[in-house]
């Protein structure tokens, strides 16, 4: 078939060459009617050649269809019931798969939690599958990429060769659905028989905190178990801690065991959640689960206790807030005891201050007591205030004391348990001056002040903030007492300049004494040079950090990225290092020993560095259990620290038990993709199925006539006859 | 005659060392408030200049905020503004745009925890104020919209129960906020709130609250000490150990009005 393919243009040349013929015929006589039609003839084929015809060839033939053959390696392949699971697909692909060859074009691929392509005597050749999961879900989608693009063209499919104990990754049906190709499915292994009591899953948070209730919830299936009687048990680091009995529903249900479980210490724990196997049983090893749960200290609850309204309790609170580990409850001072109300009582809000259950009883609930521009003189006797000591020096309460007009020594605290515990000496509450002048406070060297870990930054930065105003002066600092910040003229009795912020460690508490109650002025001043006021609330997080003992303030921590790994995975193990003032250390010596779950150690001086004070290194977990982690980081010849941490490495998964073939969720992977699911042992229909399935193809070829040189030859010989007439008729 | 003098002289020997005492302490008292209001080009920043007047010995008196005696007047021009963390904007007629600088300079107070009470003294709808401080918010916060503050917001417990929503004018029965940084930022009032304080030096009331005369004046007067506290306090007064106080005198407040 000639087809032409013109611009359309050339069109207009045809009407034309008609014209200039029947002008030729009506007006010339018979020599020059001659010339003339040679004329024509030559651009007639000139015309032709412009419509630049093409030759088209059209051929069908049948096509082989393209099957994408996924077998499941996994180790559960591995497992034998009534028959080996992995070397009846070995049977399978020696017979009646490989009658498809014939009509089908097939390419072999081995999946476990990964795809990889193989060819068929590759898959022949193994013989004990040993992939640790069966991520079907995955493999669809990685197959989506792989081969459905290429296959969906020629109308392929896909043949899932597995006994679908599908362990890991998403969903695998709906992965299915999305496909756009039918994905066939023969199910490996035996089909249950008998009963089966499973613990398919335990329902429980990662995270846990500290003497606060945790629920673990058993998902229990039975099959053919129905009215049976469980006792199911839950486990702490191998020692019982609760068991219970349940009666199991239908088949199809699940039956939902529940425990709770109050947290006494922190750290991962490992439980395990078991069901007492019975007799008769087909399957006894999926009967029990371990899962692990990191304890967190409970939130830390403050008691703040303000003797005024003021902006430092606002902006405070915000930055309190702003930390979702801190619980704030506090008092106001709203109305002095000198204040007149000139309305009834009813039209406030005003509660009676607590004060004698606060300070006998409830603050030992509280993990920090804030008192700020707070005098006890007004609301109880100086002997309560023992309880103060009580709770830094026994309870390991941090106590905060912040400064104003009724703080310290202007607070009457000189000479009463309080002053104790104070890491500054105070005046008497006559001699103690509030002094109003402005002043920049001086930050000593101290990781609290620190507040850029890019070096230089952080001078920059205090030199930025404004001057308080209004501060308690203090005798001095008494010994063992850090100060973190001094008037940066003004010195005390000891000839050293004022404290104004100081803290020590009292006791198994912490305090904190700062001069002044508004340190607000930061936030408004920083936010007023265009930079945010991101600094005020990092200070006020690194001294309640240090005043709780956050893990935060470690110079170096050490810790897995994933606290829980399973076997044959790669464990990243991340070491962060800061120098003694908080700053990121980038040439740290990192000595980081790893001790296997055999007690086998190994240390590593090759860890690499990957910024912002992180060393990295890249471990291989090939042992279950679990593996402690000690790191020790020296700069030069100075220890910068010491650090611990552990994680644990998980071996059992189901593909150590699933002997059976999961025929549920391999029908449903069918009928969601319009494939066919077949059990192995009935082979033979669905073999027929797929043979049936060839498709005919269509191709077309093209081949240019515009570029044959006989044109050129013909068009040559027209010009050359036409000059020969017009030399013999004497027209040259 | 000389006897009484002798026994006053006597008395007031030992008094006056505890009056001086008085004031020395005083005169040590850390103010925790200022109330600093904006100056601003062009329009009346300044529609009830004796409010303060009014409001400082209320708050003194009655409250455990001490204040600063004297007004703070404050212009975008410089950085003032920083050293506060509650601002007041009052006016009754229409303003020019601010510039860019002193927008940006806003927008920083803001991000800093800032505070800004805004009174439309006009005590109208749609006043010629009203229409400039949207068009100023609209453009400090373009993303936030003036929203009615709900009766359940702090500001309507930080120190009086519930106080109504009015002030010299009853315009709006409701007071509107941009909630911006975990607070509400911008407070709103078209009532007139700071008209209520204003005195003449024989205490007498310079303006007329309307319609409801002077217990009008006194919720609005109760509605302003709860916007200062709430400058001063946030949320406080939303915490759980106030609920049961709150609830329980709500009940009473109702069975008192017969409505709530």
């Amino acid at each position: 078939m000639i087809k032409f393919e013109f611009t359309y243009w050339i069109l207009v040349f045809i009407p034309a060459a008609f014209g200039s013929v029947w002008l030729i015929l009506r007006f010339l006589d018979r020599r020059k009617r001659t010339i003339a039609l040679l004329r024509a003839m030559i651009y007639l084929v000139l015309i032709f050649l412009l419509l630049q015809p093409v030759l088209v060839r059209i051929e069908k033939k049948l096509k082989k269809t393209p099957l994408a053959v996924l077998v499941d390696v996994s180790k559960s392949m591995d497992l034998k019931f009534s028959f080996h699971k992995y070397s009846r697909v070995k049977n399978l692909l020696k017979g009646p798969l490989d009658k498809l060859s014939g009509s089908h074009e097939l390419s072999f691929y081995a999946f476990s939690s990964g795809i990889s392509r193989v060819t068929k005597e590759e898959l022949l050749k193994l013989d004990n599958p040993k992939g640790e999961f069966t991520d079907i879900g995955g493999v669809l989608n990685l197959a989506k990429e792989e081969i459905a693009g290429k296959a969906s063209s020629n109308g392929g499919a896909i043949l899932l060769i597995t006994d679908g104990n599908h362990n890991a990754g998403p969903e695998p049906v709906e992965f299915a659905k999305s496909l756009g190709l039918p994905v066939s499915v023969i199910g490996i292994g035996d089909l249950k028989t008998g009963f089966d009591i499973e613990l398919k899953n335990v329902l429980s948070s990662e995270i846990a905190f500290r003497n606060i209730k945790s629920t673990f919830t058993g998902v229990i299936n039975g099959f053919n178990a129905q009215g049976r009687l469980v006792r199911v048990v839950l486990k702490k680091e191998g020692a019982e801690i609760e068991a219970k009995t349940a009666v199991l529903g239908k088949a199809g249900t699940e039956t939902l065991v529940s425990f709770e479980y109050l947290p006494k210490e922190t750290g991962l724990l490992k439980f395990e959640l078991s069901i007492v196997p019975q007799n008769g049983e087909i399957n006894k090893q999926n009967n029990r689960r371990e899962f692990f749960v990191r304890v967190l200290k409970e939130k830390v609850r403050l008691l703040y206790i303000s003797g005024s309204p003021n902006y430092e309790y606002r902006f405070l609170r915000q930055v309190l807030n702003n930390n979702p580990n801190y619980e704030v409850v506090t008092f106001i001072i709203l109305r002095g005891l000198g204040d007149v109300l000139p309305f009834p009582e009813s039209e406030y809000t005003l509660i009676p201050f607590p004060v004698y259950e606060i300070f006998t009883k409830e603050i030992f609930n509280y993990d920090v007591l804030i008192m700020e521009n707070f005098s006890y003189r007004s609301y109880l006797p100086p002997e309560l205030l023992k309880s103060i000591n009580d709770f830094v020096e026994k309870a390991g309460g941090a106590f905060v004391m912040l400064g104003g007009p009724e703080a310290f020594g202007s607070g009457g605290y000189k000479n009463t348990a309080v002053e104790n515990i104070l890491p500054v000496e105070l005046y008497d509450a006559g001699e103690e001056q509030f002094i109003k002048e402005p002043f920049r406070v001086k930050p000593a060297k101290h990781p609290i002040n620190m507040l850029s870990e890019v070096k230089g930054e952080n001078e920059e930065i205090w030199a930025q903030l404004p001057e308080l105003k209004g501060f308690n002066r203090f005798m001095k600092a008494k010994p063992g007492a850090v100060v973190l910040g001094t008037h940066p003229v003004l010195k005390g009795s000891d000839g050293n300049y004022l404290p104004v912020t100081a803290v020590w460690q009292k006791g198994k508490g912490r305090v904190l004494a700062m001069a002044a109650n508004n340190t607000w002025r930061w936030s408004m001043w920083l936010a007023g040079t265009g930079k945010g006021s991101y600094s005020y609330g990092r200070y006020w997080q690194q001294l309640f950090n240090w005043l709780i003992s956050a893990p935060d303030v470690k110079q170096i921590i050490v810790a897995p990225e994933r606290p829980v790994c399973r076997q044959g995975e790669e464990i990243k193990i991340l070491v962060t290092v800061l120098d003694e003032f908080y700053q990121y250390e980038e040439s740290a010596a990192v000595a980081l020993s790893v001790i296997d779950p055999n007690g086998k150690t190994q240390t590593f001086n090759n860890l690499i560095y990957s910024g912002n004070g992180v060393y990295e290194l890249l471990l291989p977990a090939e042992l279950a259990g679990r593996y402690i982690f000690n790191a020790s980081v020296e700069k030069g010849s100075k220890l910068l620290g010491l650090a611990s941490n552990f994680a644990t490495v998980n071996a059992a998964t189901s593909e150590d038990y699933d002997i059976f073939q999961n025929e549920k969720l391999l029908k449903e992977l069918a009928a969601a993709s319009s494939g066919a699911y077949c059990d192995s042992g009935n082979i033979g229909d669905f073999v027929l199925k797929l043979k049936s399935s060839q498709i005919e193809s269509i191709s077309q070829t093209k081949a240019p006539v515009y570029d044959s040189p006989l044109f050129f030859v013909v068009i040559i010989v027209f010009l050359a006859i036409e000059w020969y007439l017009r030399r013999i008729s004497g027209l040259l | 005659m000389k006897k009484y003098l002798l026994s006053l002289l006597i008395v007031l020997l030992f008094v006056a060392p505890l009056f001086c005492q008085a004031a020395g302490q005083k005169e040590k008292r850390l103010e925790n408030f200022s109330f600093a209001q904006l100056k601003y080009p062009g329009g009346n920043w300044d529609p009830n200049p004796l409010a303060w007047e009014g409001l400082y010995p209320f708050l003194t008196g009655v409250t455990n905020i001490h204040p600063e005696k004297e007004r703070r007047v404050l212009e975008l021009s410089n950085m003032e503004i920083f050293e506060h963390s509650f601002i007041v904007i009052s006016g009754d007629s229409g303003f020019p745009p601010f510039t860019e600088g002193e927008e940006q300079k806003l927008r920083w107070f803001f991000d800093g925890g800032g505070i800004c009470f805004i009174d439309d003294a006009t005590g109208i709808l749609n006043s010629g104020f009203d229409k400039s401080i949207r068009r100023e918010l609209k453009k400090i916060f373009p993303t936030q919209e003036l929203n009615k503050i709900p009766f359940e917001h702090a500001i309507f417990y930080a120190f009086h129960l519930k106080p109504a929503v009015t002030g010299t004018q009853e315009a709006a029965a409701y007071l509107e906020g941009i909630e911006y940084n975990n607070q509400t930022t911008v407070i709103y009032s078209r009532n007139d709130l700071l008209g209520v304080w204003a005195t003449d030096r024989l205490g007498n009331p310079v303006k007329k609250c309307t319609p409801g005369g002077e217990l009008q004046r006194l919720e609005a007067k109760k509605l302003a000490v709860n916007i200062l506290m709430y400058g001063l306090t946030g949320t406080y007064k939303l915490d759980a150990m106030h609920r049961n106080n709150i609830i329980n005198k709500l009940k009473y407040k109702t069975l008192l009005n017969g409505k709530e």
